[in-house]
């Protein structure tokens, strides 16, 4: 990629842990996320927001993270696959995918996990259609959309059960 | 069929977990000191015979 003019620090925070971070103004979130910061779990498919597997939750939305620029990131907040994990384990959604036989390849894994953590924190109950309208940013071209499927209403089942 | 313990079981990916965390490295999640990247250089004509590639540009860049 091109450097564009002088660089700009910015501070963000992702997976509640505070950076600054010097970027050039036409560095994607994605690139920050990956090149910057490490974070590889964050995988870039198209890099024209076709595939949804940089998709991120930034200020609780999930966006494809190839097409926000880091500048945008200023002072917001990010969610990456890195940051489901708590210290009580996997995320329900990750238990649940991992148990539904939900991950082949495991490339369109992390944007699968936060299109639908977003999805059942809006919607603890979602219908199968949905879920699919929820994750149909997100290609799996290993094909195993029914059990994504299910794992996400799995989850879905088990962190409503537990909030109420 | 139920006299077996593996065949006809579900059993979980062993490296599931690792993908689900965003720990498994992808071939693509590596880094290298010094690491070079290939480029595809496709022929800008769609039946050509290739008599010379020059390289010397790829090659200056080693250093």
């Amino acid at each position: 990629m091109e450097k564009m003019g002088m660089k700009q620090l910015i501070s963000l925070k992702v997976n509640d842990r505070q950076y600054e971070v010097a970027v050039y103004v036409n560095r994607t979130l994605a690139d920050l996320i990956r090149y910057d910061l490490g974070l590889t779990g964050t995988k870039k498919g198209c890099e024209v927001g076709e595939c949804g597997s940089c998709t991120v939750i930034l200020d609780g939305k999930p966006v494809n993270s190839c097409l926000v620029l880091a500048v945008q990131a200023r002072e917001r907040e990010v969610l990456t696959v890195e940051g489901l994990e708590t210290e009580n384990g996997l995320h329900p959604l990750q238990a649940a995918f991992v148990e539904k036989g939900a991950i082949q390849c495991g490339f369109c894994t992390s944007g699968m996990l936060l299109s639908s953590k977003s999805l059942l924190e809006k919607n603890p109950n979602p219908s199968e259609n949905e879920i699919r309208t929820a994750i149909s940013g997100n290609l799996c071209r290993c094909t195993g959309y029914q059990k994504i499927v299910e794992a996400i209403q799995q989850a879905g089942k088990e962190m409503s059960g537990k909030l109420s | 069929m139920s006299d077996y313990s593996v065949i006809n079981s579900r059993a979980p990916r062993i490296d599931a977990p690792d993908k689900a965390t965003g720990r498994a490295m992808f071939i693509d999640d590596f880094t290298m000191p010094g690491m070079l990247y290939g480029v595809l250089l496709q022929s800008p004509l769609a039946h050509g015979r290739i008599l010379d590639i020059d390289t010397s540009r790829a090659e200056n860049s080693l250093e």
